[in-house]
């Protein structure tokens, strides 16, 4: 099954292991919050481009897809040799085909969607999208559930290859809202907030706390 | 008057018998402190040369077994349980989702040291590494895409299913079927 439903204690704990600072800002009241149930149909980089039909990554291999016609990494042949690292510039390439162009700051402007790249020094590792109205970030950490967080250094890591993390954001982009528009992202984003607050309130009828920290 | 002895003697011992408290002889009970924490000492010693001795044959019988598993290969190879192939495949694939889980980068997670050691199994035993990966894509729908295509030498999966995860399982899942009934 593509989706899995599992307690929130649960989830909550393997996030907060996995990124340790978002227990940094995180005092009585939270400031980041599980949205989407355990899902393996996309990952980080397909929910920045508002998909969640099928991973994205620019790889010659159909484990992911990437839009044709852009520069992508060739796995090794042999299969111990270690992969090359994703350039940054790919995925900046490929998100330039729905409309996003480079931004120095990072902050919410109005008018404008943001992305933000993440790499540590074995290349590209993460990407996280600004929700429309500025208020947090969306992240869909590999297969694992979405989350909202307040700042971008919620999900910075160390940048050894070695320590499994994501590093620090390396790149920003942005476009307009009306480009949004166009790409059906403000279409898709509307249906899957929909989508998930219906799963959250089948939850909230099962009696099962969604939010609550315990 | 004569006293009749009672029918029902009771269960208790003398010592524990509260109508008839025996009174320790005054040769057997310490008088002072001294005496006391004498005799307390006195156990003590007992117990602790007691406990010597135990340790100190723990210790010998332990070395006499340290020593026959050094000199015999034959007792080692006996006592280590044979574990199959499938099951260091699901002990090292689980290692793996576990984490890796948070990783949406192929590089970063393709090059865990648990990724590795199941492509090691596959270079030795490629067919039943490729069963054992499709099976538990169905059961637990790991991504062993990229692995899965390095030893069959071949990706059913169609380009315009790149990335959709239960297509690229279908597909693999009928590949399958296809060579087991060729």
């Amino acid at each position: 099954m593509a989706t899995q439903f599992r307690p929130t204690f649960a989830a909550r704990r393997s996030l907060l292991r996995a990124f340790p600072n978002l227990r940094r800002n995180s005092g009585r009241k939270p400031k980041w919050r599980l949205r989407s149930p355990l899902s393996d149909s996309y990952q980080c980089v397909a929910w920045a481009a508002c998909r969640t039909d099928r991973k994205w990554w620019p790889v010659h291999h159909t484990q992911f897809y990437w839009p044709p016609n852009l520069p992508r990494i060739t796995p090794p042949l042999l299969p111990w040799i270690p992969w090359p690292p994703t350039p940054v510039d790919y995925l900046v390439q490929g998100f330039a085909t729905l409309g996003y162009s480079h931004c120095d700051r990072r902050e919410f402007e109005f008018g404008y969607q943001k992305v933000a790249i993440y790499a540590n020094d074995g290349g590209a590792t993460h990407m996280a999208r600004q929700r429309f109205l500025g208020n947090g970030w969306l992240t869909k950490p590999g297969d694992l559930e979405d989350i909202i967080h307040g700042d971008l250094k919620d999900v910075e890591g160390d940048m050894a290859v070695a320590a499994e993390k994501y590093g620090q954001v390396a790149e920003v982009l942005k476009r307009s809202w009306w480009s949004a528009i166009t790409n059906l992202c403000l279409f898709r984003c509307v249906w899957h907030t929909l989508k998930f607050s219906a799963w959250r309130l089948w939850w909230g009828a099962l009696r099962v706390k969604w939010r609550a920290f315990p | 008057m004569a006293t009749i002895p009672c029918p029902h003697p009771s269960p208790l011992s003398e010592s524990q018998d509260w109508y008839h408290p025996q009174t320790p002889s005054p040769e057997s009970r310490p008088v002072s402190g001294y005496e006391i924490k004498k005799k307390l000492r006195h156990r003590h010693v007992k117990r602790s040369y007691v406990s010597k001795i135990l340790a100190a044959r723990r210790r010998k019988l332990y070395n006499e077994a340290i020593a026959l598993l050094l000199t015999t290969q034959d007792v080692i190879a006996p006592a280590l349980p044979a574990v199959d192939i499938k099951q260091r495949f699901l002990e090292q694939a689980e290692k793996w989702s576990r984490e890796t889980r948070h990783l949406s980068s192929p590089a970063q997670q393709m090059m865990h040291p648990s990724y590795q050691a199941i492509l090691g199994m596959g270079n030795e035993n490629p067919r039943a590494i490729i069963s054992l990966m499709i099976r538990d894509m169905q059961t637990s729908r790991r991504p062993w895409f990229w692995a899965l295509s390095y030893f069959a030498q071949e990706n059913p999966v169609s380009q315009s299913d790149a990335g959709k995860t239960d297509k690229m399982i279908k597909a693999w899942v009928d590949w399958e079927k296809a060579r087991q009934s060729s």
